[in-house]
């Protein structure tokens, strides 16, 4: 089905970013990524996709295996690109960014893919849930898990090191 | 009901914000530009066509014209005394009407060939000596 040029934009802009991010998740640098995203999207354009019953699992889904076809056509490594930021914050020094992408990156694939849909596409569980055909409890579990785990990985870095010593 | 450590962590992802990425209207722009393309393909496919169709109309329309000059020959040929035609004109009447030829030589060899049959023929002459 064909989608109108103002519909996928809108969700290109709302989802764009989170999907790059999410690309670069699996070891893409972020032109690779913006590359991916861009074919999801006019791949909409020119309506080569089916009916999308939810398109955030759609997109994320895409994303995923786009960011997999791509490592498998390049045959280029899984791991991140050295020094390539694809995320950003005021006030956060370079090394603190680099070090929460690393431990994003180390996440499994399908509690990665719940703090994407989360945090950076703005979606409650139950959204997510019926994205992924997944319980709602399931994905709120991923989320836990995944937080855990980030907050373990994350506590050697200075920043949020200092920041839970303040706390205690 | 979250934990305090879930919350707070949450909350500090929340900080960060994926990177821009480009527009995708720059992508849409080249979309537009594949559609002009073939619009200027199909302008392309569409001038290759006429000139096609104009050289195989000028190709039967020919003939025509060829039958039509030799037309204009003969007139011309028919025009001139027979007796008095050249060798271009004779070639053309050959090749535009056989027959015609054929008449136009027997005439000319009539007055240029010696007669054998008339009364101060050189044959009667030999024959009386």
């Amino acid at each position: 089905m064909k989608r109108t040029a103002e519909e996928v934009k809108a969700w290109y802009e709302k989802h764009g970013a989170a999907l790059a991010a999410f690309a670069c998740s699996y070891g893409l640098d972020f032109a690779a990524a913006e590359d991916v995203v861009q074919h999801v999207f006019l791949n909409l354009l020119r309506g080569s996709a089916a009916e999308l019953r939810s398109p955030v699992a759609y997109f994320y889904g895409a994303v995923r295996n786009g960011a997999i076809n791509f490592h498998r056509t390049r045959r280029r490594e899984t791991a991140l690109p050295e020094g390539d930021e694809w995320l950003v914050s005021r006030g956060k020094s370079r090394e603190e960014i680099l070090a929460v992408q690393q431990a994003l990156q180390h996440l499994p694939e399908e509690q990665r893919e719940v703090v994407f849909l989360r945090i950076w596409s703005g979606l409650t569980f139950q959204e997510i849930a019926e994205a992924m055909e997944t319980p709602v409890n399931t994905v709120a579990s991923r989320f836990r898990y995944a937080l855990d785990k980030l907050r373990e990985r994350l506590s050697s870095t200075p920043t949020r090191r200092d920041a839970n010593e303040a706390r205690a | 009901m979250k934990h305090e450590p879930e919350q707070d962590m949450e909350k500090y992802l929340s900080e960060f914000r994926p990177r821009a990425v480009r527009a995708l209207e720059s992508e849409l722009a080249n979309g537009y530009r594949v559609a002009r393309f073939d619009w200027q393909r199909l302008a392309a496919a569409a001038v290759l066509f006429a000139a096609l169709g104009t050289s195989v109309w000028y190709a039967q329309v020919k003939p025509d014209h060829a039958t039509q000059t030799a037309g204009r020959q003969q007139v011309q040929t028919e025009r001139t005394p027979l007796k008095d035609l050249s060798s271009v004109q004779l070639t053309r009447l050959a090749l535009a009407d056989s027959e015609k030829f054929d008449e136009v030589l027997a005439e000319q060899s009539r007055e240029s060939l010696p007669n054998l049959r008339g009364e101060r023929s050189t044959l009667r002459i030999l024959a009386q000596e």
